[in-house]
């Protein structure tokens, strides 16, 4: 098809666009260098996206309909009375019985690991729980969740359900999945230490909350409130600061022994964002003056996104630090989709619920 | 800035080999043909936010070089890191529609190409790219990559994955779109086909 002479003009026109060719700053190659060598996140986007073709989508939609259907037939499927029980090692127990290679765990029954031990639970389509030495998990039925206790010891999660539909209950902190794969360990003394691997999960305990995404970690101890989460790598110094930052007995030298200790590389993105989660929660967790050198220096880590301003972060407005704190690592739940993934999503969730 | 980048030969395998080793020589090189040409794309795409579109030139690198080791020898490495870098850019894009509810991106926040290029305000260049940017994604997006990158139907078509047709036909409702917009550009008749736009 020929074009008519408008849109020749505007072919025209735009054959200036070349001209226009921007340099990319020769700093970035040290960022990618930078990027390339630190450790890896986990990885959780397809580096190419696969186009769906239309036809397929509306196959897709045509099952996903029907599949609807069977929901309710499903539903069955949903917070079971008992977990699949594996012994990867040792001698593990349920409810004092010796736990053959494979097993159940039931509502109520204790799953217990000696020093030498460790189990697998499964419960269908939610995911794996791989239980380390040394620990006693029971299973707790719930309506709509998937409910475990862990009086000590230590669990592996690896979840693949709807946020929100597995729950760890520890003596200190409740863990719920927001989507994620995770590390939780509770000490002697009953306080707990999470590590996200993936995704995220929200760390409550005392009527608090923190926010901990894959690549940081928080502790809680009986009777306090979930810490403020931090990179694994975080050094010694940097951790009695924040957890005097989280105890409200900080000095300014705390505040800039975590700074310093979060300086990544201008163009590290990835670590900068996840650094700036650290930033985000002290923001709510100091007062008004410290506050705004936290907004400073989170500011410069990542710049507040359109519509969130200093003001309204220091006045600590709800609407803008989500706002923020979703610029800064998106949840699953807030990941942009397509309307057949969201649909998908949402019928995965009628048949799971 | 100003430079045309003009059309160049692929790299070749041994570059390819040294990126799927890790080699940083050949990564280097890699960089080096490609950098200036993503970044402008996502500079572009992105409304002229120069921060934005630095970390997504970032982005589209790293996502390259770390799965280089996949990267299928019957390919085309430009073809493969255009796709990645069209990719990041809707992304990025669509992450900030999570927090802009209504309407599109604002203007650039940390500085925008129609008033940061060097002739400034009010010139052609300035008129007929804010004109690109006020173009719908899809239609952005092939634009930047027929008129920046001299691409060819069939290869923008790989890069979006869609078919040649769909780009000429997205490629036409642009130049349409273009066209209305910047009408009061146009002289009264066509110029030759060997005018150079420079002076137009």
């Amino acid at each position: 098809m020929s074009p008519t002479p408008d849109r020749w003009e505007a072919e025209r026109l735009l054959r200036r666009l070349p001209l226009w060719h921007a340099p990319a700053p020769e700093a970035m190659w040290t960022a990618i260098r930078a990027e390339l060598d630190a450790p890896r996140a986990p990885a959780g986007v397809p580096l190419i996206r696969r186009t769906v073709p239309s036809w397929l989508a509306a196959a897709v939609l045509l099952l996903a309909v029907v599949g609807g259907s069977l929901a309710g037939a499903l539903r069955s499927l949903r917070a079971p009375s008992h977990w699949a029980a594996q012994a990867l090692a040792g001698s593990p127990a349920v409810d004092g019985a010796a736990l053959a290679q494979t097993g159940n765990l039931a509502a109520g029954e204790w799953l217990v690991t000696d020093s030498v031990s460790r189990a697998r639970l499964t419960a269908g389509r939610i995911g794996t729980v791989e239980v380390g030495p040394n620990s006693r998990v029971r299973l707790d039925r719930r309506f709509t969740e998937h409910r475990l206790t862990l009086e000590q010891g230590s669990l592996h999660a690896v979840i693949s359900a709807p946020p929100r539909l597995f729950v760890v209950e520890t003596p200190s902190a409740r863990a719920t999945d927001l989507g994620c794969a995770y590390v939780l360990d509770v000490d002697s003394t009953g306080s707990s230490r999470l590590r996200v691997t993936m995704g995220w999960v929200e760390l409550k305990g005392g009527g608090f909350v923190s926010l901990v995404p894959a690549g940081l970690m928080a502790e809680v101890e009986i009777g306090g409130r979930p810490g403020t989460p931090y990179p694994p790598a975080f050094p010694p110094a940097a951790r009695d600061a924040l957890h005097r930052l989280d105890d409200g007995t900080a000095t300014q030298a705390d505040l800039q022994e975590v700074f310093d200790a979060l300086n990544v590389p201008p163009r590290a993105v990835t670590l900068r964002k996840t650094a700036g989660i650290t930033l985000w929660h002290l923001l709510q967790r100091v007062g008004p003056v410290p506050r705004a050198w936290v907004y400073s220096r989170l500011a410069q880590l990542s710049p507040p996104p359109d519509g969130v301003t200093r003001e309204g972060i220091l006045a600590l407005d709800r609407p803008m630090l989500e706002r923020w704190r979703a610029d800064l690592n998106p949840m699953w739940s807030e990941e942009a989709q397509g309307w057949w993934t969201r649909l998908g999503r949402r019928l995965w969730e009628l048949v799971i619920r | 800035m100003g430079t045309r980048l003009v059309a160049e030969p692929e790299l070749g395998p041994d570059i390819l080999e040294g990126c799927r080793r890790g080699d940083p020589v050949a990564q280097r090189q890699v960089f080096e043909r490609y950098r200036d040409r993503v970044f402008s794309i996502a500079r572009h795409f992105l409304r002229g936010d120069e921060a934005a579109a630095k970390d997504v030139t970032q982005e589209v690198f790293v996502k390259v070089f770390r799965a280089a080791p996949s990267f299928r020898a019957d390919a085309r490495l430009s073809t493969w890191l255009y796709r990645i870098a069209a990719n990041a850019c809707i992304d990025e894009l669509r992450r900030r529609r999570r927090v802009v509810l209504f309407g599109d991106i604002p203007p650039a926040i940390h500085g925008a190409v129609a008033t940061s290029d060097p002739a400034g305000p009010g010139d052609l260049g300035s008129e007929v790219s804010t004109a690109v940017e006020q173009l719908s994604p899809k239609l952005r997006m092939v634009v930047l990559l027929r008129h920046f990158d001299d691409l060819s139907y069939e290869e923008i078509a790989r890069v979006l994955g869609c078919s040649a047709g769909t780009v000429a036909s997205r490629l036409n409702r642009a130049h349409a779109v273009l066209a209305r917009a910047l009408a009061h550009l146009a002289p009264n008749r066509p110029p030759a086909e060997s005018t150079d736009v420079a002076d137009a």
